[in-house]
Parts: C-alpha cells; sequence; structure tokens
C-alpha cells in the first residue's frame, strides 16, 4: 500500500501555485485602468473588502477559544483578510446566466475583478505584522519585507519585459514566466520578503513594461489557473478532517455571517461615499458573497506558516467549511443581487450556453 | 514576382486609425469596409505601431456572450480602453523587394488577411490582400502567376 502523507508536502506546491495567482492578479490591471477606475468601483472595493476583514477580525477576537502560543488576535487577522476575497468567476457566471444588465451589474463586475488585488495586498500585510520581522525586530524590518518585496518584484518584472520582447518562440514563454515567478518567490523566502506581494509586483510591472504585447507574457499562464485552483482544493482536500469541521461548526458559521455582514454593509457605506446610486449601495454586497479557490489557497498558505502550524488544521477546515456554504449560497445570493435591482434578462436556456 | 510588383498591379489599402482611437472607432472602420479582417495602428508620424485582428476586437466588443473570463478580460470588459492598449505592437511587414511566394508564406503563417507594405521610410503604402491573391490564382487555375 501506498503511504504518502499529501498534506505533508504541500508547502511548495501552495507557495509555487499561490505566486501564479497573485502573479495573474497583479497583472490583470494597468496603471492606465488604475487612472481610469473610477471613484464608485475602488471606493465599494475597499469599503467591502475592508467591511469583511473588521467584522470577521472582531468576530473572530470575540468567539476564538484561547490559542496555545498564539495570540487570538495574530490568528484572527490574516483569517480576515482571507475573507476580504471574492470568487469573480462566480460572480460573473451568475450575471451571464441571467444576462443581467444595468448599472449594478457593471459596477458588480468592476468591484469583483478589483477586490481580490486589494484582498492578496491586506493578507500580505497582515503575515508581515502577525508572523514577519515586526515581531522579532522592528517596525522598520516589516516596512522592508513590503517595500523589498515590492521592489523586486518590479525590477524582475521589468527584466521579465525585456525578455518577453526577445523570446519569438511562443512555447518558451510559459518555461520563461514560470521561471521568473518562482524566481521571485524563491529569493523573496530566502531574503525575508512577502513572496505574494513580489510576485503581485512581479505581475503588475511585467504588464507594464510590456505594454500592448503583454498577452505573451500572460495568456499561457492564465491557462494554468483553474489547474491552480484545482491543486488547492486537492491539497485543502488532504487537509479535509470531518470531525474539526463538526468541532469548530459554531466558528464557520459565525465566519459565513461575518463575512456576509462586512461585505454588505462594506460594500454600501463604499459606494455611498463615491456617490453611487442607491440601487448600487443597497444590493451590491449580495453580488459579493461568492468565496473560492482563492481564500482556500490563502488558508492553506496561512496553516503553513510557523506561527500557525499547530492550528493549521482548524484554519483550513474553517475556510473548507465556509467555502462549501459560499459555493451552496453565494449563486443565489448573486442572484437575488440582479433581481433587486431589476436587471435580469431573459434567462440562458443550457443549449445556448 | 516581387511585393512592389504586386502592389502596382493590385493596389489595395490597408484600414488604419491612430493611436488615439477607441476600440469602438477601430471596428466600425474596419466594418466600413468589405472583407476587411485587419486594422493597423499608425503614430502620429503615420509609421505602423500595431496591428488589431478582428476576432481580438470582436472578442473584447462581444464579450458579454462569454460565460468565463480572465481577470485581464474582465478587467478590460469593465474599464474599457483605448487601441493603444489591446494592439500587438509586433507587426509583420512586407518588404518592396521581397518575392511574394516567400511573403504569402508568412503571411499565412501569421493569419493575416491583409499583409502590411511600408516604403523605405517605414510609411504604410498599401497591403497585401489575401483574398485578392486566393482571386488571382483561382481565376489562374491554380497556375502559378505570383
Amino acid at each position: 500500500m501506498l503511504n504518502f502523507n499529501l498534506a505533508a508536502v504541500a508547502d511548495v506546491p501552495t507557495v509555487g501555485a499561490l505566486g501564479i495567482i497573485a502573479y495573474i492578479i497583479g497583472g490583470s490591471i494597468t496603471t492606465a485602468q488604475l487612472k481610469r477606475i473610477g471613484a464608485v468601483i475602488f471606493s465599494t472595493a475597499l469599503g467591502e473588502t475592508m467591511g469583511a476583514m473588521i467584522f470577521v477580525c472582531l468576530m473572530l477576537v470575540v468567539i476564538l477559544p484561547p490559542l496555545e502560543g498564539i495570540g487570538v488576535i495574530q490568528l484572527a487577522l490574516p483569517l480576515a483578510a482571507v475573507a476580504a476575497t471574492t470568487d469573480a468567476a462566480a460572480t460573473l457566471a451568475v450575471i451571464h446566466q441571467y444576462r443581467a444588465k444595468g448599472i449594478l451589474s457593471d459596477t458588480l463586475l468592476g468591484v469583483v475583478a478589483f477586490d481580490d488585488v486589494l484582498g492578496i495586498i491586506f493578507y500580505s500585510l497582515a503575515i508581515v505584522f502577525t508572523t514577519g520581522a515586526i515581531l522579532s525586530t522592528s517596525l522598520g524590518a516589516a516596512v522592508w519585507e513590503i517595500t523589498g518585496a515590492i521592489v523586486i518584484g518590479a525590477i524582475t518584472g521589468w527584466l521579465l519585459a525585456r525578455l518577453g520582447h526577445r523570446v519569438r518562440e511562443p512555447g518558451l514563454r510559459l518555461p520563461l514566466v514560470l521561471g521568473g515567478i518562482f524566481l521571485v518567490i524563491g529569493f523573496s523566502e530566502a531574503a525575508g520578503l512577502s513572496p505574494l506581494l513580489s510576485a503581485m509586483a512581479l505581475g503588475f510591472s511585467s504588464r507594464h513594461f510590456m505594454q500592448a504585447a503583454a498577452d505573451r507574457l500572460f495568456a499561457p499562464i492564465e491557462l494554468l489557473e483553474e489547474l491552480v485552483f484545482l491543486v488547492f482544493f486537492t491539497l485543502a482536500g488532504a487537509h479535509f478532517q470531518y470531525e474539526v469541521i463538526i468541532r469548530y461548526m459554531d466558528i464557520i458559521l459565525y465566519y459565513v455571517a461575518a463575512r456576509m455582514m462586512g461585505k454588505l454593509l462594506g460594500a454600501a457605506v463604499g459606494a455611498r461615499i463615491a456617490g453611487a446610486p442607491t440601487i448600487v449601495s443597497r444590493w451590491l454586497g449580495l453580488g459579493l458573497v461568492p468565496q473560492a479557490g482563492i481564500a482556500v489557497g490563502l488558508a492553506l498558505s496561512l496553516s503553513q506558516e510557523a506561527t500557525f502550524q499547530t492550528v493549521g488544521p482548524m484554519i483550513i477546515n474553517i475556510i473548507l467549511g465556509a467555502t462549501i456554504i459560499y459555493e451552496v449560497i453565494g449563486p443565489f445570493a448573486v442572484r437575488y443581487a440582479v433581481k433587486f435591482a431589476d436587471e435580469i434578462g431573459v434567462k440562458r436556456s443550457r443549449v445556448q450556453q | 514576382m516581387n511585393v512592389r510588383q504586386w502592389i502596382d498591379s493590385h493596389p489595395h489599402t490597408a484600414v488604419t486609425v491612430n493611436l488615439n482611437a477607441s476600440v469602438e472607432q477601430a471596428i466600425d472602420m474596419m466594418l466600413a469596409e468589405s472583407c476587411a479582417r485587419d486594422v493597423f495602428v499608425l503614430d502620429e508620424a503615420g509609421r505602423v505601431v500595431g496591428h488589431l485582428s478582428h476576432i481580438r476586437m470582436a472578442k473584447r466588443i462581444l464579450g458579454e456572450h462569454r460565460p468565463v473570463h480572465t481577470r485581464r478580460q474582465l478587467m478590460e470588459r469593465v474599464l474599457g480602453g483605448k487601441v493603444d492598449e489591446m494592439m500587438d505592437p509586433e507587426v509583420p511587414v512586407a518588404r518592396l523587394d521581397e518575392p511574394m511566394d516567400e511573403l504569402i508564406s508568412r503571411q499565412l503563417s501569421k493569419q493575416l488577411e491583409d499583409m502590411p507594405v511600408l516604403d523605405d521610410r517605414g510609411r504604410l503604402i498599401g497591403a497585401i490582400n489575401l483574398s485578392t491573391v486566393l482571386r488571382q490564382w483561382r481565376s489562374n487555375e491554380g497556375k502559378n502567376t505570383l
């Protein structure tokens, strides 16, 4: 019989796969698009990500049992940052299914496109401030952990763009990009920098310097995104423990409720501050309920941090349990958001899909 | 036959837009010309600096009919953009002294309906249209007249 513990060797594939996602997310937006993003989308995305973080963090501080060797806030902060991410694919699929059109649908797509950028940044900062240099040395070291990652990512992105212009053979582009990502992650890990921030900076920088030719550096690796989520769910499945889910069911349910409340209220406040129509501020938060792959990946990464290894199974199973609930209720929530906004068109038949 | 001789006997104008044009403007320009499938982007000096295929523009314009988007496509759908953000800056071009049979091989591999032809100063003077080449080929019953 094979005696292979997949969960025990999950570190390297998790870091590599998260690096790929961070690179894709970093390269999803250009400087020109950032200038055009508009106050409503920016403010709503900021509001809903921060709302989810604040609500989940406060809830966890109240409800988490005392943990051996870990402060409650120390665990609550990065777990709350995981709550900021959204499953954009689920939201898009529902909008497509119901041919939804209008101000709410357009704003919702903008927000889900942008909020994972904020989610990765918040998570990386939370990790730095709860497990990194700030605990052992000084604030300056923590600042270096963040800025150093951004600088390394930006410089490597410039180099990657230079190489991308020279490599003509399409088959070599994927190894080139993967090499760049793994190089940056490896260097960041060795130098004590944030690997996720450096990978995201790599994506943003290489897209910026490649300009309109950036398709060559992103099209090959975007094909891997679904595979990466498959890796996340496989690795998370290896950590799945029924008894842990049952033991922490109350935390899972409170997590789900707190994240939803944070998304709804945060989106409403963010949209109102930016002067969005009432229909957007009232219903947009419902469209942000889905959560899946990135949250699972971040939970895996969090459980592998040395600080949190004693509570690793708890972290993964809370997020897995919440993800199962979100995958069931998320699409309904998006549907009700567009329905209440009166933006549902003619539903597509299965044949038309 | 070389490219110069072909251009003289089969003049064809490529569809062009300037760098600041929107994607909608570019696709309108393309649709105004029957059978056009390629739009070339010119800078202020009239040099070709980019290429847009009709499938690339159609994917952007008709994006809402796709149930799955990459993150870049989603951002493009939401925020739009001008042609300079989505053009391919590496444009294959024909040289005036290039033999036509060599050029056709390159044109087929690049899947271009129109291959731009530049003068010595790098300015666009016309294009080799693949449909015209096919028409010529068929009218000569497959005899190589290139």
